[in-house]
């Protein structure tokens, strides 16, 4: 009985001791060696279709002929995602332009990346979105 | 206890058979009469099986482990966590669903009793257990831990983060453990759980409840094991046992030796008129040794229009019941523009920039103010039905009009995060593989298989439906106890409900707007 209590104990002060989990768009980032992914929105963040540009680079050289995908989700749970492809339209240089935020708050983007060899990238950016413009 | 003292089945039923009291007359005979869901193939045998709620509760206790795990180790995007997902999105929702279409399954299928194996033997470590203090026999307590946990949840934005939705899955363990372990069985359950007490007060809307299938049965036995609990065994055990012995011989449809717990929340079958309190654990129709105890098919809010806790002075429970409408309409509010907009507004005016005190003067000017108007609403039409007794009395009288209006609200609001959180179920899992390096991709696209067009005639149609029936009980309440004066009496209420269901609906049909703070950014 001892020796459980004790494991309980350690158990508790093992739980008790850790951290979350970095937060936010860093820690959900996963990128292949050399690869950056950057997400920028062309224009303001408002309730509205604002498409979303994805640059990727490799060794700082752009990367042409990946396959992207972007998502949108509430920083909540249980709303529904906005999915979007994104299409080149300059070497290393991708455009979502059916994106549109359907609600107003705080939002995370995702870029998924299939790059060339098969490698997969993601890269995370959050974002607050007011309201449409009146 | 000695089986000695026993009145023999055979007897019982032959008494019971012959009693002229099986007219409607009792009190307890206002317990409904439908059909016995128990009575249909194969339930009654499963039901009382000594490992029933097992079957239900390991795959939940699983499902929580899973989310721990997640919560504390993997993404902290909320829409792609399992803890988030599953205890936001998929547990309430179903919820909500369930309570409507059948009972409390979830405290039935509760992971967190569970513990009960450790806490009974850690209490054989104290001298002795503790006896609740019966100063809080009652809602208080209960009252105070629920409006803590929902002003965490808006405080500290529960539902965006994973890693706090794991430590209040653990926390929720420890303290049922803990209260368990200090205290009675059942303690938890009864006392101190906010989500069994949202589940109790809601489960009144369910179309079933326990009833004994024969009231004479149950007067006629001497040691209630449905409540007490019993021990079955072919001969008498040595010594003292843990409640009353009944020879496996004397067992209907026997379901094993041993001992079978009584209801842990003290409820006594043949007097149970209310789902409150009753966690559908079924000890009861495993422990009856006359296989008396039904599941009752029954009108959904049938116990509304009976006034169950007025009888028996609960004012607390009231207060519970009026709380969860009007706080449930806070938590609808706190997901639109107008909501963000106000607590700015009052933020500027106080010159501060505490989102605490914000949530916290917002929360109890909603409580103070609905209960303020529940209260004039039901003295108003009291008097005009010619009584002139207390607030408190007008309140115990129509405060039950607040449940289907509280749960057409919540049940709505939980409904649109379900719809929209359920498609998400598979990438979610996918997501959970791929962060730990699997090969799998998952696919958001699945997560947005529901119309969004379908999202407001759900909740507003759910809403309505709710809303007939607050509208009918008022009625019935009028009628029953003013006659014919209750056709004026009845309008103070009415125009509560109907501008609880306008102020509703209204809500659901705004654009979400969800924030991580009521203040400032965060991002």
């Amino acid at each position: 009985m001892l020796c459980r209590a004790i494991c309980l104990l350690a158990l508790v002060l093992t739980l008790a001791a850790c951290r979350p989990p970095p937060d936010g768009a860093g820690a959900a980032a996963r990128l292949p060696p050399g690869v950056t992914v950057e997400i920028a929105l062309e224009g303001e963040p408002r309730v509205a279709t604002v498409p979303v540009l994805v640059t990727i680079t490799r060794d700082g050289v752009p990367l042409a002929g990946a396959t992207v995908t972007v998502t949108g989700d509430m920083t909540h749970a249980g709303m529904i995602p906005v999915v979007a492809a994104a299409t080149e339209f300059t070497p290393g240089r991708y455009r979502a332009d059916a994106f549109a935020f359907d609600m107003a708050g705080d939002w995370f983007i995702t870029a998924e990346v299939r790059l060339p060899t098969g490698e997969r990238a993601v890269a995370v950016k959050t974002v607050r979105v007011e309201r449409a413009a009146p | 206890m000695t089986g000695s003292e026993r009145i023999p089945l055979p007897v019982i039923l032959r008494q019971a058979q012959a009693s002229p009291l099986r007219a409607p007359a009792r009190r307890d005979s206002v317990q409904p009469r439908g059909f016995d869901l128990l009575r249909l193939p194969g339930w009654r045998r499963f039901v009382r099986w000594r490992y029933a709620r097992l079957v239900f509760q390991l795959p939940l206790l699983l499902l929580a482990l899973w989310a721990i795990f997640d919560g504390l180790t993997g993404s902290q995007l909320a829409p792609r966590n399992v803890a988030t997902t599953s205890v936001w999105l998929h547990y309430r929702g179903l919820i909500v669903i369930v309570l409507a279409v059948f009972g409390n399954a979830f405290c039935a299928a509760c992971p967190l009793m569970l513990t009960r194996g450790l806490s009974t033997r850690l209490a054989r470590l104290l001298p002795r257990r503790l006896s609740w203090p019966a100063k809080l026999r009652n809602k208080t307590l209960v009252l105070g831990l629920l409006v803590i946990y929902l002003l965490s949840y808006e405080l500290f934005d529960l539902w965006a983060s994973p890693w706090l939705t794991a430590w209040l899955i653990i926390g929720y363990f420890g303290a049922a453990l803990l209260v368990d372990t200090l205290f009675p069985d059942g303690t938890f359950c009864r006392h101190v759980c906010p989500l069994g007490q949202f589940n109790f007060a809601y489960a009144t809307a369910s179309p079933t409840q326990i009833t004994a299938a024969d009231p004479e049965v149950c007067h006629r036995c001497e040691h209630k094991p449905c409540l007490h609990g019993r021990e079955s065994y072919a001969n008498p055990p040595p010594g003292q046992g843990r409640a009353a012995f009944i020879p496996l011989s004397e067992v209907a449809n026997a379901n094993g030796q041993g001992y079978f717990p009584g209801c842990e929340t003290k409820l006594f079958v043949p007097t149970i008129m209310s789902n409150m309190d009753c966690t559908y654990c079924f000890n009861c129709v495993r422990a009856c040794p006359y296989d008396n105890v039904a599941l009752t098919v029954r009108p959904p809010g049938w116990e509304w229009a009976h006034s169950p806790w007025a009888r028996r002075g609960r004012l607390g429970l009231m207060f519970l019941a009026v709380g969860l409408a009007f706080w449930g309409l806070l938590h609808a509010v706190a997901m639109i523009g107008p909501y963000y907009d106000a607590a700015q507004w009052l933020a500027a005016v106080l010159h501060t920039d505490s989102e605490a005190l914000i949530l916290g003067l917002l929360f109890a000017a909603v409580s103070l103010g609905g209960l303020g108007l529940t209260t004039a609403a039901a003295w108003l039409a009291d008097r005009l039905g010619g009584l002139r007794g207390s607030p408190l009395a007008a309140l115990l009288r129509w405060g039950y009009v607040t449940l289907p209006l509280g749960f057409g609200l919540w049940g709505a609001h939980s409904l649109f995060h379900f719809l929209t959180g359920v498609p998400s179920t598979l990438p979610v899992v996918q997501h959970f593989f791929w962060y730990w390096g699997f090969e799998v991709e998952p696919n958001w696209r699945v997560a947005r298989l529901v119309p969004t067009a379908w999202l407001f005639p759900i909740g507003a149609l759910f809403v309505s439906l709710y809303t007939a029936l607050a509208v009918y009980l008022t009625m019935r309440i009028a009628l029953r106890d003013f006659g014919r004066q209750g056709v004026l009496a009845m309008w103070p209420i009415l125009i509560l409900v109907l501008l609880f269901a306008a102020l509703s609906i209204w809500i659901l049909a705004q654009p979400m707007e969800m924030r991580g703070t009521v203040l400032g950014p965060t991002l």
